[in-house]
């Protein structure tokens, strides 16, 4: 899957949740990554070439920090500018094409519910996204939700990073995509470990598990009258 | 899980080198808890369905 991750962030060298996810995403294939506020520092948009970004890829990922309950200003330059130009009469359709949205927020995730501190969720906040990938016809994905990075603890961060990796890289996120992703990138490092017998032990175990599982849903299956 | 393999893995997740791969097996570690609890629930389910209560 191509991913290309626009981000919206007026000082992305100082935030260490962006630089900590671009970090997350170098070594993964076909990402492409721009930092909308340094190509377009005045805010003068490229419609052409960011249109040729947007037809190679398969998924278009917006990254920003919730900046008044919205994404930064270069941001919303590029979507009034990129999805339709002033003489164009018909919108874009990307049918076929995923929508997601990577947000960093300062505030605990809790605050964002009725009677929280911020009394709405993050999910009407964002709402003029989803209505827009509604309206250009994107599939859209579960907001990938950041909250207080700063605060966050080794274990959080690291969950954080194989989350992110997965968003980037796939599109189904049941667990046994998850698990089949995780297999992989097990099966990379045994390339480059090939004696390493933790590795072997870690994916035969995995494997014996999925066997079993897979025994006593059929079991259940069978009983229920399924099969 | 296997408490042996749990405690080789809890290890790597400690003192793998990279921060990526540490990551990884902390994530390994997630999903192979979750399998065993998935196994635990379809065997309790399969449990429940066997019992009869007229043979109780």
């Amino acid at each position: 899957m191509r991913t290309l991750v626009l981000v919206a962030h007026p000082n992305f060298e100082s935030s260490s949740s962006q630089n900590f996810l671009r970090a997350g995403a170098q070594t993964l294939g076909e990402v492409r990554y721009r930092i909308l506020d340094q190509i377009y520092p005045d805010f003068r948009i490229d419609v052409n070439e960011e249109r040729r970004q947007l037809d190679w890829a398969d998924q278009l990922i917006f990254q920003f920090p919730l900046y008044w309950y919205s994404a930064p200003a270069s941001l919303k330059v590029w979507q009034d500018q990129v999805w339709q130009t002033a003489d164009e009469t018909h919108l874009p359709n990307y049918a076929g094409k995923t929508l997601g949205l990577v947000v960093t927020t300062g505030v605990a995730k809790k605050a964002f519910q009725a009677g929280g501190a911020e009394a709405f969720t993050l999910s009407e906040f964002l709402r003029p996204f989803e209505a827009t990938a509604r309206k250009l016809q994107f599939t859209y994905r579960p907001p990938f939700i950041l909250d207080q990075f700063q605060y966050a603890s080794e274990s959080q961060k690291m969950t954080w990073l194989i989350q992110y990796q997965q968003l980037l890289t796939m599109t189904d996120t049941d667990f046994g995509a998850q698990q089949d992703w995780l297999v992989q990138r097990l099966r990379q490092l045994q390339v480059k470990s090939p004696d390493d017998t933790l590795l072997a032990g870690i994916l035969g175990a995995i494997q014996m598990n999925q066997d079993d599982l897979a025994d006593l849903q059929s079991a259940l299956a069978m009983m229920k009258g399924d099969l | 899980m296997d408490d042996r393999l749990e405690a080789d893995l809890k290890y790597r997740i400690q003192q793998a080198h990279q921060y990526e791969d540490r990551a990884l097996y902390q994530a390994v570690l997630k999903m192979m808890q979750e399998q065993v609890h998935r196994i635990e629930l379809a065997q309790a389910e399969l449990d429940g369905r066997s019992w009869d209560h007229e043979k109780w």
